[in-house]
């Protein structure tokens, strides 16, 4: 009985001071290739709170768009006012999660915001047409050989997709038939 | 003697510490009572008195935020209930029937299809919402099993005190007021919405690297059909008329083709938007995602008459029993419609889902 009421209180010293949340640091947000409900196109529900997005961004892939960076969770208000009116906007709450994702449309690539503690950062860009390339100069429709040349061959693959790692993002093409059909630069949780 | 005062000292020490755990566990855990409610949906069933449903809803909140469970008792005298729950993953729905029927066995399960496209557990947060609420069993230690996240342990859902120990600094009125039951916040299982945001242009869909579901949501399809099967259930598999995130064509001629090999009924209501009378700038709440209560009672009268007409569904209005339960029921609808609209009047959103845009 002692015994059994020694194990009972260790149990609950253990529990005071163990088990901290598992957090998903260094994982992928999930891509908004996905297209998941809300919350899954947002990091934020996951970005640990001692990180600020603002730290997170300066190593990471970055798009430009007529000489406008844009950094993955960089702060999205002065990079949106250098942009220009979107030709549309779009913003969805998660299910069962607060904070929006917004989603703002122009002509050749859209931009995906997530808000965090009433501030936005960008969560993703993913290019819609040739018109606009990466800034190591890769567009869609090019060959998996151009990919590799601009980015070497240190890669993820998963069938269509090729992932390439960099700071707080990463940077997505889907290849079908040797021909890149999707670009995606996503901000990493 | 003096052994017996032990071991009575004894037993009380245990019974006085497994109670205290039992308490701090209930206070600690998330209450889900305002703000994010989803997470009460799934416990919430078990306090139904009457569990003998004809139609038992599975899936996220494409079911809990669609379908108007009280519509379709007032226009057909259906009685239903939405088991779902936020990103219900086709595993989770797949246990929640095989609980489901260790209390009744519906003449039909509507299943409805989006999460196909999850091969494998997403979000801790959303496992969360799915099995926190269900009733310790072995087949809720199976669908741990199968949900939880890398490095996840089945224990850390097992004994929520585990995970949710450190929240002390974070409890709220709520978690004492609601520590040893929580005020009914749903409608058999259906989350009500009085508030109006109309759709505008959806975001473009983006390419996919594979458009095929995985091969494990499609094993607990498999499962779910048999298990339907088995049972003598007729499951339908629906995809609930709601325009973002995107349904592929792909998906849909997948389900397609999975409903005609399995002799199954599929219906896209994306599809049947015009036939049921759903307009997205007056009946959705939050842009095109999910629909307001005005959209959820069209869209039930508008399957209702299918599910009534093709499974031959015994109109229960008659039934006194079944009335006296159904009234209450209705009362509670109308109550909460009526206090979201006078909400809604009052601050301009609903202040109780913090829906302030």
């Amino acid at each position: 009985m002692k015994k059994a009421s020694i194990g009972l209180i260790a149990l609950l010293m253990l529990l005071s001071g163990c088990g901290n949340k598992p957090t998903e640091e260094g994982a992928a947000s999930p891509s908004a290739l996905s297209q998941t409900e809300g919350a899954a196109t947002s990091p934020a529900a996951s970005t640990p709170a001692s990180e600020t997005p603002e730290q997170a961004s300066d190593d990471g892939f970055v798009f430009e768009a007529n000489g406008i960076s844009i950094p993955m969770h960089a702060k999205a208000a002065p990079i949106l006012d250098k942009l220009g009116k979107p030709q549309s906007y779009f913003e969805s709450q998660a299910c069962a999660f607060p904070g929006l994702n917004k989603i703002y449309q122009y002509s050749s690539f859209d931009v995906y915001a997530y808000e965090k503690d009433g501030v936005d950062y960008i969560a993703s860009v993913i290019l819609f047409d040739d018109t606009v390339t990466t800034k190591e100069g890769v567009t869609l429709f090019n060959k998996k050989s151009d990919v590799i040349k601009a980015y070497g061959d240190k890669f993820t693959n998963n069938l269509n997709l090729y992932v390439y790692d960099q700071g707080k993002s990463q940077l997505r093409f889907v290849i079908e038939n040797d021909q890149v059909t999707s670009i995606e630069y996503l901000a990493k949780i | 003697m003096l052994v017996r005062k032990k071991l009575i000292i004894g037993t009380v020490a245990i019974v006085l510490l497994l109670g205290s755990l039992y308490v701090l566990q209930r206070l600690l855990m998330p209450k889900y009572v305002s703000g994010i409610v989803e997470g009460s949906l799934i416990g919430e069933y078990y306090k139904e008195d009457r569990k003998d449903f004809d139609v038992v809803f599975l899936g996220d909140c494409e079911v809990y935020e669609n379908f108007s469970p009280v519509t379709l008792w007032e226009k057909y005298g259906i009685t239903s209930y939405i088991r779902g729950s936020a990103q219900q993953l086709i595993w989770q729905s797949y246990y929640l029937l095989e609980e489901t029927l260790k209390y009744e066995k519906p003449k039909v399960v509507v299943y409805n299809v989006l999460a196909m496209k999850y091969n494998e557990p997403q979000k801790e947060e959303y496992n969360r919402m799915s099995l926190d609420g269900m009733k310790l069993s072995a087949i809720k230690l199976k669908s741990i099993q199968a949900s939880k996240m890398a490095g996840e342990h089945v224990v850390d859902y097992l004994a929520p005190l585990l995970r949710f120990h450190s929240r002390w600094d974070q409890l709220s009125e709520d978690d004492f007021t609601n520590l040893f039951g929580k005020e009914k916040l749903f409608n058999n299982g259906y989350y009500m919405r009085v508030d109006v945001k109309p759709a505008g242009k959806v975001p473009r869909a983006p390419r996919l690297p594979d458009y095929r579901f995985g091969t494990n949501a499609y094993s607990y399809l498999d499962r779910l059909t048999k298990l339907c099967k088995d049972n003598g259930i007729e499951l339908v598999l629906v995809k609930a008329p709601t325009i973002y995130p995107n349904w592929y064509d792909e998906w849909d001629t997948q389900m397609e083709q999975y409903a005609a090999a399995h002799d199954l009924t599929y219906i896209n209501f994306l599809k049947h938007m015009d036939d049921a009378g759903i307009d997205l700038q007056t009946d959705t709440y939050d842009a095109g995602l999910h629909l307001n209560v005005y959209g959820a009672e069209k869209l039930a009268t508008y399957f209702g008459a299918f599910l009534a007409d093709t499974y031959r569904l015994q109109d229960h209005r008659t039934d006194e029993t079944w009335s006296g339960i159904w009234q209450k029921k209705i009362d509670f609808y109308d109550r909460m419609k009526q206090d979201q609209l006078d909400e809604l009047a009052k601050y301009g959103y609903l202040k109780r889902y913090k829906a302030e845009t």
